[in-house]
């Protein structure tokens, strides 16, 4: 998940900075009525992620994001037929729908992007318990990201171990289907929730929930970035809606 | 420390208690070995003196157990957690964090200790289980080994005063486990540490010197100081005497072809698992594959069902390359077990299970049905028939494991770890059904079996051969009374200690 | 969480942990089965055949912890893991997912939380559907003409989908999991 090895400005920014980013940029490119603010953001985040040396070419499922553009600009194209005519049926606002709504994409998938990609999960969870997040929930979060993998493998084991015990997995047709629906599902969730019950056990054998609050090993440390990151986060909304009031 | 009294558990919906009148005073720094026959309430009397059972499991206690004089059935699990910890069985699944750093902390965190006093702690607990090298790595990169000894140290953290394992070396190799049973002897004697260990692997804890409690069917029968003599529970427990014939009867000499492995090589992630490896089983045989954690057994076996494709060399089982057929058509020939119990269930009963992979392949149901019968007799799994297979204690669904594949006779049978936590009894029984697909009968002809096992009395009475891997090659094959002498010689005598009746 | 919530015990918090766990690993468990029902049905309407599976934890969180509330918790806690996960939709896959795990609570609670398959049908189904709505709002469809038609005949297929393999589905794996002896505390751990 997280470029651990490599650290920037960006990785080092406090993760509940990166959290609220995110979020106020999601609401802003959200808010804002034309496409020029979400296309000027993506640009911006396109930037900042070069800095951090992420390539946005590795972009998960840049191609369906490609094809979903496409699709996006094409429907809003096609039926809008108000404003002024560009070109045979495109009309002005069919075109600016299109790319605004694209655009908004563009901001937040690559802004998501960025924000996976410079921050370490545990980091995360650990801020937002300091910051009044319940640590049950807390822990429901490290759990579930950690459990991802352990029930990956465990539910490629539960296939394997089925099929050698001549269940047709590897048959054609809705007779798998049905197969896989009854016959994997259940094993593979009866051993998912037998870990959550041995986990719930482990936790509180060692004192979880004694106190509301815990306390931690490692401090994740506010740096004079966070508040330039803050500040710049508040010029930023300000920019937008100033951009919104006068055209744009 | 640990006290109980008159201390009985039943299981909501079962017909016995799984537990009864069991008392007991455990005393500070004391170093205790439960021993007992699969399903004699080993797990549930450990479960229930760490507090995990009373009002946590529907089912029916009676009697108290007290910890420090305060009874566990009134005192909160965390607050409890500060008298005594449960190492469970599967490491993976008492993970709370993403690495081992973050693991050694988080008892010390939820207590609100101070950082310093946490890396303190951490990095004692870590000394004493040698695993200062591991710091700072991710959990899921560790092996069986690796994990158990996180597990171990991540209670130790939290300064306990005991410590209860339940079966903590089951998926170990005989060096690892070796060595953890020492590192445990130690803090007993040392830090005054209050350490139950659930065990099977006597041979190993024996020379510490523990105080050995046996129960049998639910109740105490054997509590006896370090070191006395052995006990007949004991006996039956730890296998054979040296006199009881030593090599199984497999009748002549091996005969055709049926596992032909030539110079298979599988890799994962640009590292070779399996390097160059070639082994030739016939008819008749029965292999033993034994190896230190992580040397590529498990692969082996995977690779010979046809689970994993050879990247380079050739693998041919019963005459046909494995990639030659679809896994499921090819399980009429080939049975396999795999190493965790929990996977291989899929049926909602016993019954249903053991006969499933004969339904799934369409054999007469009137002869699977009656030697399903006898073999669940057999197993001494006759009553529990309707019960769901996840309500069965660990050994008892390894059996199952084992029998649902002996039903349908295939002619190849390739087991991974079916021993571990079964008592000789148990093993013996097992020994048997597999030596009967193996001699073959009038009708049916002679099959063989790879086993891969941790237990060296199943090498000596139950296998042909023995086939040694270190770091995914063949280290050495040879019939097994000289592998024995051989492995000795290598530095590997822990895999051929038997132990007490040895 | 809020006042009016119930208290969450840590194993009601664990279970909802794995399920957004399982969720979140969507990718094998949704490819395997969704190779399946491809390879079965073509690829007529696309993936939302499939919008029932995304659905199916949700359902059943419900029907497990049986807490009001618990959907919409995991619903965010997939969505969590499945963003930070690297999902390509980035942060708005919270949005779809804690949206339809409200619309499966919602359902729930209207329908007083009974133990029911025709509960479990109707909040698989509704929530499945839901996801199309937050499609229309994030893409800012225009709702008139062809476009209008084709979106309700995707939802009324997502509902379907959403039904069956969420609701049927769900409440039959309940079932069987409470016959397996591993819902609620009483588990083993041998
Ligand atoms: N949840 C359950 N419901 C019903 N019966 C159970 C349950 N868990 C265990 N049992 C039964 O209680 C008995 C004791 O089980 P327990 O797990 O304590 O055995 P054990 O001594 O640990 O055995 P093993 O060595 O095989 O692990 C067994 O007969 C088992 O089948
Ligand atoms: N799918 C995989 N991807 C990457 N590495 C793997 C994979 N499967 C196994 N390995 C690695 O290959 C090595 C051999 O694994 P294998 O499970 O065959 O060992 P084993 O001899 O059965 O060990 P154990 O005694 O612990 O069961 C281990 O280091 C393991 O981590
Ligand atoms: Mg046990
Ligand atoms: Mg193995």
């Amino acid at each position: 998940m997280t470029d651990i090895a490599a650290t920037s400005g960006v990785h080092r920014l406090h993760p509940l900075v990166k959290l609220v980013w995110l979020i106020g940029l999601t609401v802003t490119v959200f808010r804002s009525p034309g496409a020029t603010v979400p296309w000027l953001t993506a640009g911006g985040v396109m930037v900042l992620l070069w800095c951090a040396s992420v390539p946005p070419w590795r972009l998960p499922g840049l191609r369906m994001w490609l094809t979903l553009a496409v699709m996006i600009v094409a429907v809003h194209v096609a039926f809008i037929r108000e404003g002024r005519v560009v070109l045979g049926p495109v009309t002005a606002a069919g075109l600016e729908g299109g790319l605004r709504v694209t655009g908004r994409l563009l901001a937040v998938v690559l802004a998501s992007h960025l924000f996976v990609k410079t921050t370490d999960p545990s980091s995360l969870a650990q801020a937002l318990m300091k910051a009044g997040l319940p640590v049950r929930w807390g822990f429901a979060l490290v759990t579930a990201l950690r459990l991802v993998p352990v029930l990956r493998v465990e539910a490629h084991h539960v296939y394997r171990a089925q099929l050698v015990r001549g269940m047709p997995y590897d048959a054609r047709g809705p007779r798998r289907w049905w197969l896989l629906l009854r016959r994997w599902l259940l094993p593979l969730l009866v051993s998912a929730l037998r870990t959550a019950h041995a986990l719930s056990l482990a936790m509180e054998g060692r004192g979880f929930g004694l106190h509301p609050r815990r306390t931690f090993r490692r401090e994740v440390r506010r740096t004079f970035g966070d508040v330039v990151a803050a500040a710049l986060l508040v010029m930023f909304i300000a920019a937008a809606e100033w951009l919104a009031r006068h055209g744009g | 420390m640990i006290r109980c009294e008159q201390f009985g558990w039943r299981y909501a919906g079962a017909s016995a208690p799984a537990v009864r009148d069991v008392t007991l005073e455990i005393g500070r720094g004391e170093f205790v070995v439960v021993v007992g026959p699969s399903g004699s309430g080993k797990t549930t009397l450990a479960l229930a003196m760490c507090g995990l059972l009373i009002g946590r499991q529907g089912g029916q206690p009676c009697g108290t157990i007290r910890i420090d004089r305060r009874d566990v059935a009134a005192t909160p699990l965390p607050e409890l957690a500060q008298l005594i910890g449960l190492v469970q069985q599967n490491p993976q699944a008492q993970f709370a964090t993403l690495n081992v750093t973050d693991e050694l902390a988080f008892g010390l965190e939820n207590r609100c200790r101070p950082p310093d006093e946490i890396h303190q702690s951490s990095a004692v607990a870590a000394d004493q289980m040698a695993i200062a090298a591991l710091l700072g790595r991710s959990l899921a990169t560790l092996s069986g080994g690796e994990q158990q000894r996180v597990a171990v140290a991540s209670l130790l953290a939290c300064r306990p005063a005991a410590l209860v394992l339940d079966e903590p070396t089951a998926s170990l190799d005989p060096q690892t486990a070796g060595e953890l049973f020492r590192s445990l002897a130690n803090l007993a004697r040392e830090t005054g540490l209050t350490v139950v260990i659930i065990e099977h692997k006597l041979a190993q804890l024996l020379p510490l010197r523990p105080r050995l409690i046996g129960l049998d069917e639910g109740r105490v029968v054997l509590d006896q100081p370090a070191g006395d003599s052995a006990a007949p529970l004991l006996l039956r427990l730890t296998g054979p005497s040296p006199r009881e014939v030593s090599t199984p009867a497999f009748a002549d000499a091996p005969g055709e072809l049926l596992v032909d492995v030539a110079h298979a090589t599988v890799g994962a992630d640009g590292r070779p698992i399996l390097d160059d490896v070639s082994l030739q089983v016939r008819a008749g045989e029965v292999i033993a594959v034994l190896g230190p954690n992580g040397s590529g057994k498990t692969t082996l076996l995977h690779g010979l069902m046809g689970l994993v494709a050879p990247q380079a060399g050739s693998i041919h089982v019963a005459g046909l390359s494995v990639s030659a057929r679809a896994v499921s058509r090819r399980a009429r020939a080939v049975g396999l077990v795999f190493q965790n119990a929990d996977h291989q269930l899929v049926a909602e009963t016993v019954w249903d299970e053991v006969l499933f992979a004969c339904r799934t392949q369409g054999r007469p149901d009137g002869d699977a049905e009656r030697e399903a019968a006898a073999l669940l007799d057999a197993a001494g799994l006759a009553a529990r028939r309707g019960d769901h297979p996840h309500r069965l204690s660990w050994g008892q669904k390894r059996r199952l494991n084992l029998i649902s594949v002996l039903l349908h006779k295939p002619r190849v049978l390739l087991l991974d770890e079916p021993f571990a936590g079964q008592d000789w009894e148990n093993a013996r029984f097992l020994l048997r059904a597999i030596g009967d697909i193996v001699n073959g009968s009038p009708t049916r002809p002679r099959g063989a079996c790879l086993i891969v096992t941790h237990d060296p009395r199943v090498v000596r009475h139950g296998c042909t051969r023995v086939v040694f891997m270190t770091q995914g090659r063949v280290e050495l094959d040879a019939p097994v009374p000289d592998a024995f002498a051989l492995l000795r010689s290598r530095g590997h005598a822990a895999y051929v200690e038997t132990g007490a009746a040895g | 969480m809020s006042a009016r919530s119930p208290r969450w015990s840590l194993h009601d918090v664990l279970v909802m942990a794995t399920l957004a766990a399982l969720g979140g690993m969507g990718g094998s468990i949704v490819s395997l089965i969704g190779k399946a029902v491809q390879a079965t049905l073509g690829t007529f309407g696309g993936l939302q055949w499939l919008a029932g599976i995304h659905v199916l934890w949700l359902v059943l969180a419900v029907g497990l912890v049986r807490k009001p509330g618990a959907a919409t918790l995991t619903g965010l806690l997939k969505g969590a893991v499945e963003l930070l996960s690297g999902n390509p939709h980035g942060l708005l896959v919270l949005l779809y997912s804690g949206v339809a795990g409200l619309a499966v609570d919602v359902v729930w609670l209207l329908l007083a939380r009974r133990h029911h398959v025709v509960t479990y049908a109707l909040a698989g189904g509704t929530a499945a559907a839901a996801n199309l709505l937050v499609l229309r709002l994030v893409a800012d469809l225009p709702a008139h003409g062809p476009v209008l038609w084709v979106l309700v005949g995707l939802a009324l297929l997502a509902f379907a989908s959403g039904a069956v393999l969420a609701g049927a589905l769900g409440w039959w794996l309940i079932g069987a999991l409470g016959r397996a002896g591993v819902t609620g505390a009483s588990a083993t751990t041998g």
